[in-house]
């Protein structure tokens, strides 16, 4: 069935058309959003609220437009908002683990590291606009425009951040690889 | 020399020549080697983990959560019904307070119109004014009830309270 078709019968009310738009894209979001977030779980429930929060406001969407970037410019900003009460919880934490000791549990220590991506400890780095850029370039094979499209900026701030980005990532793993 | 291939790379529209070019030069130019063997690296370093792929359909959680919301929608929408959503509520309201107006502004004009017919009237008529009255000798308080046609007068004894 076609994109359009499936977005009209959306709007018309019937929420089980939904699931076909949910299969399309949930590995993609989960993807996007793992990039940014670099966790599993709350990569998880991002993605969850990114697909409840378009079909709410899916009468807001440009049928002109692409429904992929849509959907992963809602996901980018969703993530922002999660690093964002992240970084202010954090203080909160940090008392709370000193006074509890909550990670002094060897299994809870394996499962963050699980959780975490060890593969890549690099991408931790770059921020969450970087590695935005990045995944959509190299994962998706975003266009400057559409990556522009998804973070709601200037094709050519697009264009700079991916430069930066990876200009960033080579010189890092240059310096590891000690070439 | 890299850039001299990437120049005749670029000048170079056959693509077999191209890369037959690049691979030439690959195969020789240590740094091109590194920069591809980090190309490559980065590759791997930002594909999707393996669990993405595998994760199970998240369908019926957001299933589950849409058809909730829409209960919590029709419900608070039926709350608000009874008078909030029909039409012809809001016809009757509105009639309601046309015709109410309309019964204030009637009889707030005919009332200043008779009270100003009245005062016209009250001009014309020759007012009674009583300076001094006495019954028997004593102190007595007049009444008076004037309109314009016809005249009431009274009497009465000032009481004394001893004061």
């Amino acid at each position: 069935m076609d994109e359009s078709e499936i977005i009209s019968r959306c709007l018309s009310g019937e929420i089980e058309a939904f699931e076909m738009l949910v299969t399309k894209y949930q590995t993609n979001l989960l993807a996007l959003s793992w990039s940014i977030l670099r966790n599993r779980e709350e990569a998880k429930d991002v993605t969850q609220e990114v697909f409840i929060q378009s079909f709410i406001n899916l009468n807001s969407f440009d049928r002109a437009k692409s429904f992929k970037n849509w959907l992963y410019s809602i996901a980018y900003r969703r993530c922002l908002d999660r690093k964002r009460k992240e970084k202010s919880s954090i203080h909160f934490i940090d008392k709370m683990r000193k006074q509890e000791k909550l990670f002094d549990d060897d299994k809870n220590e394996k499962k963050r590291i699980e959780d975490s991506d060890i593969f890549s400890p690099i991408l931790r780095k770059l921020n969450e606009k970087e590695r935005t850029v990045i995944s959509l370039k190299m994962n998706e094979g975003y266009s400057e425009k559409e990556i522009a499209q998804v973070l709601g900026c200037a094709e050519s701030t697009a264009r700079v951040l991916f430069f930066n980005a990876k200009k960033k990532l080579k010189k890092m793993l240059m310096r590891e690889k000690n070439v | 020399m890299c850039r001299l291939y990437k120049l005749l790379y670029k000048l170079f529209p056959v693509k077999r020549f191209r890369s037959i070019l690049i691979e030439r030069h690959f195969s020789v130019c240590p740094s091109c080697q590194k920069e591809t063997e980090i190309e490559s690296y980065l590759k791997d370093m930002l594909a999707a983990p393996i669990w993405i792929a595998k994760e199970e359909s998240i369908w019926p959680l957001i299933r589950e959560k849409l058809y909730s919301q829409r209960k919590k929608q029709i419900k608070a929408e039926k709350t608000l019904k009874p008078f909030f959503f029909k039409k012809w509520k809001w016809a009757a309201v509105g009639l309601v307070l046309v015709v109410s107006i309309g019964v204030v502004l009637f009889v707030h004009t005919n009332f200043k119109k008779e009270s100003a017919e009245a005062e016209a009237l009250f001009k014309d008529t020759p007012r009674v004014v009583i300076k001094y009255a006495e019954i028997e000798g004593k102190k007595a308080r007049p009444y008076i009830y004037q309109t314009p046609e016809i005249s009431f007068i009274w009497f009465s004894e000032v009481k004394n309270n001893g004061g």
